[in-house]
């Protein structure tokens, strides 16, 4: 069956999701939703962690597969902040 | 409690580049982020400078894939970024005089400083040399 509350809409765009949504779909404080537009309205679905690491190891697989095997993080960075001040 | 951190590049790069020697590390310093144990504060400087670092190296059409992440990443309050004002101009070129720190080290020094905040750094390098002035954490 599906459950149905109000709530009211605060300043800028904020609202509440009811307590017994919030058990059920374990949104808590400091965790992410996605905002999903829908024909009804806004179906909101919580993000957990291993989702946004999931998100971030697939940039990175596509980055590292063409990165230069013969340069690390930190010494690209590294280069490129002795570049910054140096002159041609 | 949220501690919060400032995260040089060096950090956030390695998080982008599968492979890469600190990589898991980097991971591990993200994970601590998505799960509310650290917020990132960091200078607006490092934004541009990992996407330019990456595109540098693999292209821009991989480097956009960065830039996305970055974005939403502040759009979910992960990362807040501190504009260069002219007060922390100035901070920022003392600590570059005193510990004869190159210039961009010195401004992600400086926002770590400004409120206290733990740096996150993996160059031994600038770790060294910014221990004088905040608490440093590397690999």
């Amino acid at each position: 069956m599906t459950e149905k509350y109000r709530s009211k809409v605060g300043q800028k765009g904020q609202v509440v999701v009811a307590k017994q949504l919030r058990k059920k779909h374990g949104i808590k404080e400091g965790g992410v939703v996605e905002q999903i537009s829908t024909d009804k309205g806004v179906l909101l679905v919580p993000v957990s962690v291993d989702d946004l690491l999931e998100e971030l190891d697939a940039v990175a697989g596509e980055i590292g597969g063409a990165w230069p095997k013969d340069v690390s993080a930190v010494e690209a960075v590294r280069q490129d902040r002795e570049k910054q001040w140096s002159r041609k | 409690m949220v501690k919060e951190v400032t995260l040089d590049s060096s950090v956030l790069v390695s998080a982008f580049v599968k492979g890469d020697e600190f990589r898991a590390k980097a991971r591990r310093i993200i994970e601590k982020v998505f799960s509310g144990e650290f917020r990132v504060v960091t200078s607006a400087i490092v934004f541009v400078e990992v996407c330019g670092s990456i595109s540098r190296r693999v292209g821009a059409d991989k480097a956009l894939l960065v830039k996305d992440q970055l974005v939403k990443w502040d759009n979910m309050n992960f990362i807040g970024w501190s504009e260069l004002t002219g007060k922390r101009m100035g901070e920022a070129a003392e600590l570059a005089v005193k510990l004869k720190l190159r210039g961009m080290n010195a401004i992600v020094v400086q926002v770590a400083r400004e409120k206290k905040r733990s740096l996150i750094t993996f160059d031994e390098e600038m770790a060294e040399k910014a221990k004088a002035a905040v608490e440093v954490f590397t690999h």
